[in-house]
């Protein structure tokens, strides 16, 4: 997939849907399916999106007034401003919010095709940043549920994994960005730590896969050059009961990698009741990565 | 009214004037100043200690006073800051506000903006918390 299509704009890509912002904004991550896009610490657009179970008119009708009363405005259904018009012929249903002054503000786009209602906020009125909101909204794409794979890609990093993995967590703290994913009895907890310079002085790779995977018991191999390192814990049938009881997973495998050219350090900790496969982890490693 | 409806109403009352507080907006175009209270110096590493007041509660002052103790001296403490800390301390002239600060640490450790932000919000709370600077 291309990330950029020009020079202005980059590719935002969390949780099934992406859409190209220009390159000035910053993707913030409000929630499990919430962005905020700023310019210079400001509020430009704000996306909430969902893929409800039903899609009758009713259903549709209920979820618009209760987004209409979080936001303090009015459904307009009829008046899409001319600008968005051509919004109508991407997706199924547009329906417009505008304030008590009658100034449009935001609204709602209904894909039936994708399963996906995506509900949208405009933060200023002002036609430039009119046109870039449209402009963004024009290629927002929801995830495909024929698609076996997704992108995750914010920030300063690009993952991809199978559709199978469920978010479950997220954390941007300073330094530590950690992600947390759920397939089908198996966890997955990507983690980005930055600045690596700073962190490696501190602490060798090791000690630092092994406070990231929260457990003391790994079976480490650290890479030839140094700047990788791989942890395993495969135990016993006793132990593996012992670890049950804990209601601890008993089967790790966690890696670590030094990214030298943009100074961070990149991992995964996978943990299941059952063996992991390291070719799982062999697949969420090359499609993790710093861009 | 039972006393425990009143006390609820309270905090009602209290949460809601909570609610007032500045926006995110409002709150990054501040300034943060230093308190004149505290007073610092950079170590022979870079690193800034820095010494403050500790705020003695009346209650206290009352029971020394009782007690013929005299006035009592208003003890101090001080604090180290770390590289990132110390760096961050410099950047309060009293001028840059906090988003302009959060952009220059960004871009000096190599974190994303909002991985800064975090960080630099966290860093002005605790500062705030120990009335070591003050936000205009």
């Amino acid at each position: 997939m291309q990330a950029k299509t020009n020079k202005e704009k980059r590719l935002i890509a969390w949780n099934g849907v992406q859409l190209y912002i220009p390159a000035e904004w910053e993707a913030r991550v409000s929630g499990h399916r919430h962005l905020v896009f700023e310019k210079d610490f400001q509020p430009q657009l704000q996306i909430r999106w969902e893929t409800p179970a039903q899609h009758s008119p009713g259903y549709l009708q209920k979820r618009s007034i209760h987004f209409a009363e979080q936001m303090g405005s009015i459904l307009s259904d009829d008046e899409v401003p001319l600008k968005f018009r051509q919004l109508k012929n991407i997706f199924d249903r547009v329906i417009c919010y505008r304030n008590e002054n009658g100034m449009f503000e935001g609204g709602i786009l209904v894909c039936t095709d994708h399963h996906t209602l995506v509900l949208f906020q405009i933060f200023s009125p002002k036609p430039d940043i009119l046109t870039e909101v449209h402009d963004c909204l024009s290629k927002i794409s929801c995830r495909d549920h024929t698609e076996t794979q997704m992108l995750w890609r914010i920030q300063d990093f690009s993952l991809t994994l199978s559709d199978s993995f469920i978010l479950k967590d997220y954390t941007f703290a300073a330094g530590l960005t950690r992600l947390s994913f759920f397939s089908s009895g198996l966890f997955l907890h990507t983690c980005k730590l930055g600045p690596a310079d700073n962190r490696l002085q501190d602490q060798s790779l090791e000690k630092i896969l092994i406070a990231l995977a929260d457990s003391s018991d790994l079976e480490l191999i650290t890479g030839e050059n140094g700047e990788s390192c791989e942890g395993y814990r495969t135990p016993s049938i006793p132990r593996q009961v012992l670890f049950r009881l804990r209601r601890e997973k008993p089967f790790i495998l966690a890696k670590i990698w030094h990214d030298a050219v943009n100074n961070r350090l990149l991992a995964i900790v996978l943990s299941s009741n059952r063996p992991i496969s390291p070719a799982t982890a062999d697949e969420i490693c090359r499609q993790y990565e710093i861009f | 009214m039972k006393f425990a409806d009143s006390m609820r109403f309270f905090k009602r009352k209290a949460t809601q004037d909570a609610a007032k507080g500045p926006t995110r907006t409002e709150a990054l175009a501040s300034i943060p100043v230093r308190s004149p209270s505290a007073t610092w110096e950079v170590l022979e590493n870079g690193d800034i200690l820095i010494e403050y007041p500790l705020n003695i509660k009346p209650f206290f002052i009352q029971l020394a006073r009782r007690f013929n103790l005299g006035e009592p001296q208003t003890p101090t403490k001080k604090l180290r800051l770390d590289n990132t800390g110390s760096r961050v301390w410099r950047m309060f002239d009293g001028e840059k506000e906090v988003k302009a600060i959060i952009r220059d640490v960004a871009e000096q450790s190599g974190l994303t903006l909002q991985e800064a932000e975090i960080s630099v919000t966290t860093f002005l709370r605790e500062l705030g918390r120990r009335g070591l600077i003050l936000i205009r």
